[in-house]
């Protein structure tokens, strides 16, 4: 508190203690005397000598100093006018604060922040790189195999030909596998554009686009009413498409397929499951489901490069959801994921 | 007269440029097909300057434009080609190894007449060639050259 001289009438606790100053010695004395003249800065003064007659107020002054009893801080000062009774003088009610740490935090966040920033970008030149530089070789091995196989026509033996049939099917896989880790790490950065959106319908458009697949085959849909909702719909659409497309593929060698689309409530979270009879898991391998590239069968049973299960639990964690799953083999699988129920 | 509809191919990998020249020869397009190897020589080509200076002030029917090159790229060779009143009306058709999306989006702001991604399988390759030589040498009516407005009556005979 200081009175219309900038003179010390009183302080807390924390100033004295902070300051190493006791209060007979603060007491009327000048601010800007105090403590080797710490506070003497022509600009505050200024402002503080202005702040009763023209009823002003100091606002986030900053100090930076090497405090003899503290060492190098950055003091936030704010002052303004306050009546203490009616008659007796106005008085300054001036208000130090030690921003050091916070200032010291706010740093560390932008460096932080920085580092980060240097990161994705870093990231974003490598699957730049690895789409474009990746692929071209693989054109190549490709291009160069056919033109090979059509080079050598009639004296290209079986045996050749299986070779180079070989090659390209290896160059082909690769380019899938390149294509399916870019799509991957896409849905990651990719920003989420949350909508309002209907599941049941989402379902419906994915069931459309499934189609060709469940054309001729003897599959009983049971398929709750889902609920409405709130998420990016191109890739919640991926999430149905891929634990769909699952229970498609998995059912396959059944001679009728069951699969069940459920919907429950449980405290703060919608729980989508995805039910079918199909070839199942075992529950010891259940922590590889969702991993990159992991598979449980081979290609020769049921194809596929193994990113589909990875992209589910990315879409799911990036919507604030989780994923799980339970299975036995020959008595099918179900899996589920929730989302936050933010209705 | 006489057009000479030029393709004008524009790779740097010479893998890349035999296996296009391949899949185009498999469509047996009767278009002279110039090949140069960096956007630096599509330029000097197009503005029909440097080794290019002596040949026929003839625009391509399309520009087959490789996006990643050395030096100078094939989004600077769209951009210099779109921004230029005499050239703009060149149909450029970018041709890259990557579906990057921000490739994408900047050929089409500036001004790309189409934009294929080169499959990996060959024969989706030579498909995509066949398919983009005959809409652009053979469908496609080119821009009339300047000054010279060429009138076509319908034709009854085809």
């Amino acid at each position: 508190m200081l009175d219309a001289d900038i003179k010390v009438v009183s302080a807390n606790r924390s100033f004295y203690q902070t300051f190493k100053v006791s209060p007979e010695e603060a007491k009327g004395r000048l601010v800007y005397d105090l403590g080797n003249r710490q506070w003497d800065i022509p600009k505050l003064r200024e402002l503080l000598e202005e702040v009763l007659p023209k009823n002003t107020s100091v606002n986030d002054f900053e100090v930076e100093h090497a405090f003899e009893t503290i060492g190098r801080r950055i003091m936030l000062l704010n002052a303004r006018r306050i009546y203490a009774e009616a008659n007796k003088p106005r008085m300054i009610l001036l208000a130090i604060e030690d921003i050091t740490e916070r200032r010291k935090a706010e740093r560390d966040l932008a460096i932080h922040r920085e580092h980060l920033e240097a990161v994705n970008q870093e990231l974003e030149a490598f699957s730049y790189s690895v789409s474009h530089d990746l692929r071209a070789p693989l054109r190549h091995i490709d291009g160069f195999t056919r033109l090979l196989a059509e080079h050598l026509g009639p004296s290209l033996d079986a045996t050749g030909r299986r070779y180079l049939t070989k090659v390209s099917g290896s160059a082909r896989q690769m380019g899938e596998l390149i294509d399916d880790l870019l799509g991957f790490s896409h849905i990651g950065r990719a920003e989420l554009r949350s909508t309002r959106l209907d599941f049941s319908g989402l379902v419906q458009e994915v069931l459309r686009f499934l189609e060709p697949e469940t054309a001729g085959r003897a599959i009983e849909w049971v398929i709750s009413a889902l609920p409405a909702g709130q998420g990016d719909p191109q890739l919640l659409r991926l999430v149905f498409q891929n634990l769909i497309g699952n229970a498609l593929k998995y059912t396959r060698p059944n001679h009728r397929a069951r699969i069940e689309i459920a919907v429950s409530r449980a405290r703060d979270e919608i729980i989508f499951s995805i039910r079918d009879n199909g070839v199942g898991f075992d529950m010891r391998h259940v922590e590889r489901l969702f991993g990159v590239f992991q598979r449980l069968h081979s290609d020769a049973e049921f194809e596929g490069t193994g990113i589909g299960l990875a992209n589910v639990k990315r879409i799911v964690q990036r919507h604030g959801g989780r994923v799980w799953a339970e299975g036995a083999v020959g008595e099918g699988a179900c899996f589920y994921f929730s989302l936050p129920d933010l209705a | 007269m006489q057009d000479l509809k030029t393709i004008l191919l524009v790779e740097d990998s010479p893998n890349d440029v035999e296996l296009t020249l391949e899949a185009l020869a498999n469509y047996r397009l009767a278009n002279d097909i110039v090949v140069v190897n960096d956007g630096e020589a599509a330029l000097d080509y197009l503005y029909r300057c440097g080794p290019f200076a002596a040949r026929e002030p003839v625009s391509p029917v399309v520009v087959l434009l490789d996006l990643k090159m050395p030096k100078v790229d094939g989004l600077t060779v769209l951009r210099s080609v779109k921004a230029d009143s005499g050239l703009k009306c060149i149909p450029i058709v970018m041709l890259t190894s990557s579906r990057e999306e921000r490739d994408l989006v900047e050929s089409y702001q500036l001004g790309v007449n189409a934009y294929v991604v080169k499959p990996v399988d060959f024969g989706k390759f030579v498909e995509a060639i066949k398919k983009l030589g005959y809409f652009w040498a053979v469908l496609n009516e080119p821009p009339p050259v300047s000054g010279h407005y060429h009138y076509h009556y319908p034709s009854f005979a085809e």
